[in-house]
């Protein structure tokens, strides 16, 4: 059972990110080496909240302290990404081969949101996933058998909310609209600390907050991008 | 290299010599033959050295064929009389699997 | 070693008989400048003026077609000047553009390379337990000291790096002295023992963990036909894409032993030592690499193809072919006459048709230098060779080092795709000119083979550790430090090592991942906190 429970986690997080990447992402290399970019971004804010938890010894078991600053570091660096990528601009504009990168501001931030998501999702659940493959497994003597499942199903939510995050963060900051920064920031600290709750095992509220939160993102996402109801009905119905 | 650009007597010397190669118990080559000659030999419009390309690659796809069903029915005969050939079967393993629990 | 990267826009560079310059990569940032001088002195350099010509091809289509030499020279400063400032923009564009796209054409067979270390590391534990030294490492870290061990690894990675060092003069010396045979068999000596006796290790240790069952003709018919293939692809001629994987494989392997063989803290040492060692070795103005690759700048050649992984296809098929045209032309091309002949032109436009063909930047150098196939072949040999020496452990280890450092070079000649591009548009009209076949000659990212190994080095070394946190960390690090590595190439257009920004990259993110973050992250695992 430990195989089929790694691939089937395995997909549950990864899948959909995947399948952006590949439709939305991989035939275009200036998108590959932005959302490597902003892995790489994402990777020094936590090098640096890591540092921090580190070098507070008394408070290292109190694990909401380092989410808390490991959150903050991780919006520093979404808005340092953003100068630079709006800093770049110019210069993406003579590099780029496909021109909707440039014109369409959006698409730049939602492929370092990606990233941010993707390399994210990667550091929480890829030694969960080691473990998973065997020879052992959860739910046996003690702790339940939803570990697996759950912290999948969380960092698909947590790839995905990156993603929405980093649209209306981008276009927040291009149109300074306070409220959506405050939005960004606030529920990506409520999501995180909200998971502290996972460690009670109360799925139910978690997971189901979460996905709440996720859809409610994804669809102010949607909106700051320009989509309207009329423009998802037009998708759907394939007009 | 890029076969495609190369000039047609040229194709043809490299499929000849790739098709004549294989002989030295080399089906590996026969196979790299066939896919790396098979655009020039199948899907092209013709030319002069065409017909002999097609010939080769087709040469090398039987062979290649061939040489994979006595490798398989190798693997199978030996496989399933390892153990009763004994000794013998156990001198000529590469790899004797190990038994699981 | 040397992990140089040349954007080379060979083409110019390569098409100037005079070859003074150094990487292609140089020449094509100096093309400005370049452009200048041709209008100050046309006669002098053919190459200039193939590179001018390339410039102007856009606006060429006539002109490249009336250009004669004389026009074509000042066609080529005229272009220059007249279409110049939109075609200089265009084309430095269009290097940045190819430069993404080279990026990711490097990304791919470096991210394969490493995840097949990777893979093995983590399901063939042979390779991840050191009980064998290399010859070169005395010391064995049993002690448990930390300073003992620390004073071992040093001493051992100064011994390595001097037997390198001492390898990469040698190289160089045969080079110079053009001991071509030396060098190729050599390098096929190695290459031939890494396809057969470290395949055949390789494929025993792979059969072991997977508790596979084969016989002994098996074994053998199938290490005969890999190794001949490899050879054959390797050495002479293949198809690309199987060379390419071979030279993964090779690499990979090669990387292995590395991992296998060193001890734990050598092993880190010896690749601080390796990046700081290809700093010195391509940036100072006697560093054996940056006098390698200006000796082959001034011979025309492509420098040791066998040791780089090509993302286009390296070496020419024209090596026989063209000979007829190529010797006619060398004729021309020992004087700086730009006069490669039209048909090598041609024939190299045509397989520049397609960009990518275009890539195919040997031919198009067969055009300008009849050299050059041939060399590209010895060098892929060499490369090959050298990898197997290392494999090896014994004086051919060392050379390959050398060889590796050769290989680690990484040239960029994405701007003379674009031109390539342009030049296949108006292949018909500038065909008669030298300068399209110049120019796409040596187009495509080439990165050295000793980079693919010891990035696979760091990241199997850090996968071996059983933390996949450290060995993502350290992956996009190195991608990131590549980047970064060719992005300067397009600034500064000279030849840049590529081991030392993604090396450094990689140490300080395995180290403080694995000491600072993996604890951090576990904790937040475990509890299922998501950040």
């Amino acid at each position: 059972m430990t195989l089929p429970e790694f691939f089937g986690c395995t997909f549950i997080a990864f899948g959909p990110p995947f399948a952006l990447f590949v439709f939305t992402i991989a035939n275009d290399p200036l998108r590959i080496i932005i959302l490597i970019a902003a892995a790489f971004f994402w990777l020094l804010s936590l090098l640096l909240s890591s540092l921090l938890w580190f070098a507070m010894i008394p408070l290292r078991d109190v694990l909401a302290f380092g989410v808390f600053f490991s959150v903050v570091f991780q919006e520093c660096f979404r808005y340092i990404i953003y100068r630079i990528l709006r800093s770049t601009e110019q210069g993406l504009q003579a590099v780029a081969e496909d021109t909707r990168v440039t014109d369409n501001k959006h698409i730049l931030s939602y492929v370092s949101g990606l990233g941010f998501g993707i390399i994210s999702g990667m550091f929480a659940l890829v030694n969960v996933l080691a473990d998973m493959s065997g020879p052992g497994t959860m739910g046996l003597q003690s702790g339940t058998e939803l570990f697996f499942v759950t912290s999948a199903a969380q960092a698909l939510s947590i790839i995905l909310l990156h993603t929405f995050w980093s649209v209306i963060f981008f276009n927040a900051c291009d149109t300074n609209n306070y409220l959506h920064i405050a939005y960004v920031v606030g529920s990506h600290l409520f999501v995180s600390l909200l998971t502290l709750l996972n460690a009670s095992e109360l799925y139910t509220a978690t997971l189901l907050t979460n996905y709440i939160i996720t859809i409610l993102t994804g669809l102010l996402a949607f909106r700051v991008a320009g989509g309207t109801s009329r423009s998802f009905k037009k998708f759907v119905t394939c007009q | 290299m890029d076969f495609s650009k190369a000039p047609n007597p040229r194709k043809l010397q490299l499929c000849r010599t790739y098709f004549y190669a294989g002989f030295a118990l080399l089906p590996f080559v026969w196979a790299i033959n066939v896919c790396w000659c098979f655009e020039e030999a199948f899907r092209k419009p013709p030319f002069p050295e065409q017909s002999q390309i097609k010939r080769f690659v087709i040469y090398s796809a039987v062979g290649t064929l061939l040489w994979i069903v006595a490798l398989i029915a190798w693997i199978i005969i030996f496989q399933t009389n390892r153990t009763a050939w004994g000794a013998t079967a156990d001198y000529m393993s590469f790899m004797i699997p190990l038994g699981s629990a | 070693m040397d992990g140089h990267v040349n954007a080379s826009s060979s083409s110019r560079s390569g098409a100037g008989a005079d070859g003074s310059g150094l990487s292609g990569a140089a020449e094509r940032l100096e093309r400005p400048p370049k452009r200048t001088q041709q209008r100050g002195n046309y006669g002098s350099n053919n190459q200039d003026q193939t590179d001018a010509a390339v410039l102007a091809v856009p606006s060429v289509a006539v002109r490249g077609s009336s250009a004669s030499r004389p026009s074509r020279l000042s066609g080529g400063g005229g272009g220059g000047g007249g279409a110049g400032p939109p075609p200089n923009e265009t084309e430095e564009d269009q290097g940045l553009k190819y430069g993404a796209q080279h990026v990711i054409k490097l990304f791919v067979p470096v991210s394969l390379c490493m995840l097949l270390v990777v893979a093995t590391i983590n399901s063939i534990s042979f390779y991840s337990s050191t009980d064998v030294y290399l010859l070169y490492t005395p010391f064995h870290e049993l002690s448990p000291e930390p300073s003992v061990k620390f004073w071992n690894a040093l001493a051992n990675s100064l011994i390595l790096m001097s037997v390198v060092v001492v390898m990469t003069i040698l190289l160089i010396v045969l080079y110079k002295k053009r001991c071509y045979r030396i060098i190729h068999g050599w390098l096929i000596l190695s290459s031939f023992m890494l396809l057969f006796i470290f395949t055949y290790l390789y494929l025993e240790e792979l059969l072991r963990a997977y508790n596979v069952p084969m016989d002994y003709p098996t074994a053998l018919l199938f290490m005969w036909n890999f190794g001949v293939a490899g050879m054959m692809s390797i050495h002479w001629q293949g198809p690309l894409r199987l060379q390419q994987g071979y030279l993964i494989f090779v690499a990979a392997l090669m990387a292995l032993v590395f991992i296998k063989y060193l001890p734990e803290w050598t092993a880190w040492a010896v690749l601080a030592a390796i990046s700081i060692w290809d700093l010195i070795a391509v940036l100072t103005p006697r560093g054996p690499l940056r006098i390698l690759v200006e000796t082959a700048q001034e011979r025309n050649e492509q420098i040791f193809p066998a040791l780089i992984y090509s993302s286009t296809v390296i070496y020419t098929l024209m090596g026989t072919h063209y000979t007829p045209q190529q010797s006619a032309e060398p004729a021309v091309t020992s004087s700086p006459s730009s006069s490669n002949s039209t048909t090598t032109t041609r024939a190299t436009q045509n397989s520049l048709a397609s960009p990518e063909a275009a890539v195919a930047s040997s031919s198009s150098r067969s055009g300008n230098t009849r050299t050059h196939p041939h060399q590209n072949q010895r060098d892929d040999s060499n490369v090959m060779a050298a990898e197997a020496e290392a494999a090896g452990f014994t004086q051919e280890w060392s050379d390959n080092l050398n060889d590796r450092v050769a290989r680690r070079q990484i040239e960029v000649q994405s701007t003379q795709s674009g031109n390539a591009q342009r030049s296949n548009e108006y292949r018909t009209v500038t065909a008669p000119d030298q300068a399209p076949a110049d120019a796409q000659e040596e187009r495509g990212i080439k990165l050295g083979l000793g980079d693919f190994i010891f990035y696979s080095v760091l990241v199997g070394k850090a996968s071996s550790y059983g933390d996949w946190t450290t060995t993502i960390a350290c992956f996009v690090a190195i991608l990131i430090g590549l980047c970064l590595t060719l992005l300067l190439l397009a600034v500064w257009r000279k030849a840049l090592p590529a081991l030392p920004i993604s090396i450094t990259f990689g140490l300080i993110f395995c180290f403080a991942t694995s000491a600072v973050v993996k604890p951090f992250m576990e904790n937040l695992s475990a509890k299922q906190v998501f950040i």
